[in-house]
């Protein structure tokens, strides 16, 4: 069944279009990440469906019920702020318990829920604890908790880990993918910067630029089969390598030089395209391994060497001074100024037109 | 700042700082000082044997002074508290109310009622006063303490307004959507958060209200005219008598000095809270 789906939705702020024909459709129980660059407009979307932003065209509907009029309570939607936004003048268990007491729940079955919610986080020992008393991850849950009391069908999360360090954030990233096994039925909505977290939890991964879709999918058909430039470079990390390339569309298929040079391909098709482009070759640095001169596809200089323990990442410099990244083993011992030839396989590569968009395989 | 803890390091410039400070502080003192001596000295001794420490004592000006006026200080106080705690309920609600409105909703002309609210500020508590009093004559409550506190309770000291409006828009609104989440309306959001949190904000006006209220003269003046509504300034007013030149200053000063009890006791009892809500509202320039 289909818990969201966003027909059209638009949204501007005097003038300035934020958000602009977003069309999605969001299945019970799923959960769903929003990606994309800084200002794209993911906190705005994830808050329209929070109903607290407008919308200034197209519908919105929860369990298929037209919504964009229904007050941000009434939706059966509750959301983790970025800041937490806990109550400061409420110890924990009154910031569990607000949401119940303002819908006038009996107080048995406020004590019930909020035990179980704090059990779930293991919250217990801190339940008469201020906000301020908390560590961040401590905040971190009860912010979490407070959507579990209230049994909501949809949970939102804005950036939910941005403010812990770095461990507390891979504990709390693997607590969240708990939960969503426990609330197998709860429709989770999750707007995060970390590749790691969409790539993790996301049952699809909504990549957002400028207020646009650019692509919908699983996390590994978003790494694999990238719709355009954009996405390509936006998931996996480091970045898809991006090379200049000349492409000849002719019956049907693509051939594809670089520098003069034809480069061998399992054939990428035209897409009903015709004539000669400048387009994209794309080539991801995990994809990258060493070869022999004569077949190697790159030949570059080593700019500068990173070890980051288990892998090690080449900076360097290609003939025509493309920049290229490649990521190896740490058994690779590679050295600045040194000439290294690369290969990929020839499914690793992707290749974009002259407007970015991918063209499709064979 | 940052030379501060030098400064404290150093023993001669911390013993002459302490030094400094006290000599000010004796200085500022010295009036509040000599009201309390005086007012333990016989009547024939406060002007003939000025010093701090009375050369006799006596609890006669405090006896002689509570009932002088025919009726029991006591009851000067009483009518002083009274209005106060009105004021205080009335400013607590009214101000704040005010203030949420003009921080967070958006209304037609919102600005404008600032900027107009900000303008009375500046408007001269005199130039009001007679039009006030004609309206209060009109509705038949002078004499009355209505126009004393009917007028706190519909925000009309625009300072505090002010106050809790820069309080509130400190706030961050994630609370305000979260609550909103929660399900809160508008009041709800005000009461059940906005309020609680302004506390320190809240507990400078209660403060500041008292303060003014307690020791405001005119406007009760113009207002009460019988005795045993009498506010305790009004009170102590009733001891000097300009036209016969014999006041009884030994009284006037024991009862003053009663008058003062509640504020000192009010400063000892909420002195951190009225830091902390100096620092916090950025009161402090
Ligand atoms: N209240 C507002 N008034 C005007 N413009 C706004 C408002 N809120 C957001 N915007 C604009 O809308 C765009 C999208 O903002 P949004 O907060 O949704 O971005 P985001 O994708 O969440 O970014 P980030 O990753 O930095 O949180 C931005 O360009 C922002 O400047
Ligand atoms: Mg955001």
């Amino acid at each position: 069944m289909t818990a969201i789906s966003l027909r059209d939705v638009r949204k501007s702020y005097g003038g300035l279009e934020v958000i602009s024909d977003v069309d999605l459709d969001i299945e019970t129980g799923e959960f769903v990440v929003f990606v994309g660059p800084s200002g794209c407009g993911k906190s705005t979307l994830l808050r329209m469906i929070a109903g607290l932003e407008g919308i200034n065209a197209g519908e919105l509907l929860i369990d298929g019920k037209f919504a964009n009029d229904v007050p941000p309570a009434r939706r059966g939607i509750a959301m983790v702020f970025q800041s937490y936004a806990l109550y400061p003048h409420m110890n924990v268990f009154e910031n569990l318990a607000f949401s119940l007491k303002i819908a006038h729940v009996g107080k048995p079955e406020i004590e019930r829920r909020v035990q179980a919610a704090a059990d779930m986080l293991q919250l217990t020992p801190y339940l008469k604890r201020r906000p301020r008393q908390l560590s961040g991850g401590q905040r971190q849950r009860v912010a979490i908790g407070r959507a579990i009391v209230r049994e909501a069908k949809v949970f939102l999360f804005d950036e939910p880990l941005s403010n812990l360090d770095a461990a507390l954030r891979v504990a709390t990233r693997i607590e969240i993918a708990r939960l969503k096994e426990r609330l197998a039925d709860t429709t989770m909505v999750y707007v995060t910067h970390d590749q790691v977290e969409a790539m993790t939890l996301a049952d699809r991964i909504v990549v957002l630029n400028a207020g646009r879709i650019e692509q919908v999918g699983r996390p590994v058909d978003l790494y694999d089969n990238p719709r355009n430039l954009f996405v390509a470079g936006f998931i996996g990390s480091p970045a898809m390598n991006f090379l200049p390339a000349t492409l000849t569309f002719e019956n049907g298929s693509t051939r594809i030089e670089r520098n003069g040079k034809p480069l061998v391909t399992t054939g990428f098709t035209s897409g009903g395209r015709a004539g000669v482009q400048n387009g994209t070759l794309g080539v991801r640095p995990e994809h990258l391994d060493l070869a022999s001169p004569e077949a190697a596809l790159f030949s570059g200089t080593v700019d500068l060497v990173e070890h980051l323990g288990e892998v090690t990442i080449a900076y360097m410099r290609l003939d025509d001074g493309t920049p290229m990244l490649a990521k190896f083993d740490r058994t690779r011992e590679l050295e600045k100024g040194e000439i290294l030839h690369l290969k990929a396989e020839p499914s690793d590569l992707h290749c974009f037109d002259a407007d970015g968009m991918a063209l499709p395989r064979r | 700042m940052s030379e501060a803890p030098t400064q404290a390091t150093n023993p001669a410039r911390r013993a002459g700082r302490m030094l400094l400070l006290i000599a000010v502080a004796v200085l500022m003192s010295y009036p509040l000082l000599w009201l309390i001596a005086s007012s333990f000295k016989p009547e024939s001794l406060i002007f003939s044997d000025p010093g701090l420490i009375p050369a006799q004592f006596t609890l006669a000006n405090y006896l002689e002074g509570w009932n002088r006026l025919g009726v029991p200080f006591g009851i000067f106080m009483l009518n002083s508290a009274v209005i106060c705690v009105l004021a205080i309920v009335g400013n607590l609600f009214s101000c704040s109310v005010a203030a949420y409105a003009f921080a967070r909703l958006e209304f037609p002309f919102s600005k404008l009622a600032f900027g107009l609210m900000l303008l009375t500020l500046m408007l001269p508590f005199h130039v009001t006063v007679l039009p006030q009093y004609i309206v209060f004559q009109n509705l038949g409550a002078v004499n009355t303490i209505i126009p004393l506190v009917l007028p706190k309770f519909f925000a009309v000291d625009a300072f505090f307004i002010f106050l809790l409006v820069q309080f509130i828009r400190g706030i961050p609104r994630d609370l305000d959507q979260a609550a909103e989440m929660d399900g809160c309306n508008k009041y709800q959001i005000f009461w059940h958060i906005i309020f609680p949190i302004c506390r320190p904000a809240l507990v400078l006006v209660a403060i500041f209200t008292f303060l003014w209220t307690w020791s405001d003269f005119f406007s009760q003046l113009i207002y009460l005219n019988q005795v045993e509504k009498y506010t305790a300034p009004l009170a102590l007013n009733l001891f000097i008598d300009a036209t016969s030149g014999e006041s009884a200053w030994g009284m006037l000063f024991a009862m003053s000095v009663i008058t003062l009890l509640p504020l000192f006791i009010l400063f000892v009892l909420f002195q951190r809270q009225i830091a902390e809500g100096i620092a916090t509202t950025g009161l402090k320039g």
